[in-house]
């Protein structure tokens, strides 16, 4: 939905970031309950297709597996279930359950957050909001850069094939094979960080830093914009003292 | 070994933010004390931090399977100072394209595997203080090994530190050292890897290693 893709960078990260740490804070399982519910609202009306939430999932799910066996067998607490000299603990299920809802919900909230934010103009949006510029051009050529080495990559294996020149089952001839691999790509990266060193001198990188920092500063964000980080935060702070009551009482 | 969004509690992550920033920052004033210029510190960590996530794509035979390499102890030893924040844009792109990591947790990741190779760097310098094939290999293998012990063992005692469930400390203990444990053969392989890479660039291009 162009709502979310409109809404100013600068306060939508800010504030959808503040959300998933508060999310993170709850521990109450009663309040756990609600999550799924701000994501899912949020993930509707981002307008993005379930299949990327679920292929998004795919990783964390085998963490969370083996943090879920963990809890079952080793928390202290009541027996579930018996099998054999297994002891299955229902303080640890319900540990486990309670893990599972959060940890998925604040991953959606991230993927809401990440794919409706429109890249350009995203590297001043960000110094803007006082990381540090050294450390957002870095992010920004590196995503450029994942793109022109990952395709020099694929160069590489289609001319391996081409030539025959296969794995094989053994170990050493595994490692004879990816090792130069490897160390190639990255000699080709830093030869191309070298060009990239001597046309950003050439550019003058470093000189107009402090000049384009202002002149994003000047930008307003819409009404809406600011109503809908307003919501966001409004939200957050609530999760936050509505954990801490329940915590203190 | 990358933590997800929403397993640490949220002062946990902020203090994975604050350590993070705190270990940028001293990274980015060491790495510029050796280089005055920032252009020369923003193109190498960029482009090789986009080399090194494109090499792990590739697989490290690990009978029965394959692996994907972790590298920090590469990148440690490649960049020196830079691979922190390297590092750290690395986890954010990982966490953004794949969902490996979180963006609550990128913090704490970023000090388990920047930290890890940081701390395999200075081993490495430790031990390659001879020229020689055979003293990269050795000292090669065991920053490998260390930038995966290193990560595993820092991730392994926060996720189990910081589970509010009731469990002893001997079952804690037992767990990390088992999750250490269960990463050995991967350890192992890393350093194999390392290694060998290092002994190629000794070979071809010894200028990159530092």
């Amino acid at each position: 939905m162009r709502v979310f893709e409109n809404w100013d960078t600068s306060l939508k990260i800010p504030s959808m970031f503040l959300l998933m740490m508060s999310m993170a804070l709850i521990r109450d399982q009663y309040l756990i309950s609600l999550l799924p519910c701000v994501a899912a609202i949020l993930f509707i009306a981002s307008g993005l297709p379930l299949s990327l939430l679920l292929s998004r999932f795919r990783a964390p799910i085998v963490f969370l597996l083996f943090v879920s066996v963990f809890l079952v067998l080793f928390s202290e607490g009541d027996a579930l279930v018996r099998i054999g000299p297994v002891v299955l603990k229902s303080q640890g299920a319900i540990l486990a359950l309670n893990t599972c809802v959060r940890v998925l919900s604040v991953i959606t909230v991230g993927i809401v957050m990440i794919y409706t934010t429109p890249l350009s103009g995203l590297s001043g949006k960000l110094k803007r909001m006082l990381i540090p510029h050294i450390l957002v051009d870095i992010g920004i050529m590196t995503g450029r850069y994942i793109m022109v080495i990952g395709e020099d990559y694929n160069k590489m294996k289609t001319a391996r094939k081409l030539r025959g020149y296969m794995p094989g089952k053994s170990m050493a001839r595994r490692f004879g094979v990816i090792v130069p691999t490897a160390a190639t790509l990255l000699i080709k990266g830093f030869q191309q960080s070298e060009r990239v060193f001597n046309a950003m001198r050439m550019r003058g990188y470093g000189s107009s830093a402090a000049g384009e920092a202002r002149s994003y500063a000047l930008e307003r964000p819409s009404i809406s914009s600011f109503l809908m980080f307003l919501a966001t935060v409004t939200v957050s702070v609530l999760l936050i003292v509505l954990e801490v009551t329940v915590e203190t009482a | 070994m990358h933590i997800p969004d929403g397993m640490l509690p949220g002062e946990i992550c902020a203090a994975g933010y604050a350590g993070t920033a705190a270990l940028t920052w001293l990274c980015i004033k060491k790495a510029r004390s050796s280089t005055e210029d920032p252009a020369r510190i923003v193109s190498r960590a960029s482009v090789m931090a986009a080399a090194f996530f494109v090499v792990s794509w590739v697989h490290i035979p690990l009978p029965p399977v394959s692996v994907h390499p972790v590298l920090a102890g590469l990148m440690g030893i490649l960049l020196g100072w830079i691979s922190f924040p390297a590092i750290l844009v690395g986890l954010f792109f990982q966490a953004a394209m794949f969902g490996h990591g979180g963006f609550t947790t990128l913090g704490v990741n970023a000090l388990s595997m920047g930290g890890a190779a940081l701390l395999a760097w200075a081993v490495y310098r430790l031990l390659n203080r001879k020229s020689g094939e055979r003293a990269i290999l050795i000292s090669g293998f065991v920053a490998g090994f260390a930038g995966v012990s290193l990560a595993v063992i820092f991730t392994g005692s926060v996720l189990i530190l910081t589970i509010p469930a009731h469990i002893d400390a001997g079952t804690e203990i037992s767990a990390i050292l088992a999750m250490a444990a269960a990463h050995l053969p991967l350890a192992l392989a890393e350093g194999v890897f390392t290694a060998l890479v290092a002994r190629f660039l000794l070979r071809v291009k010894p200028d990159m290693l530092l």
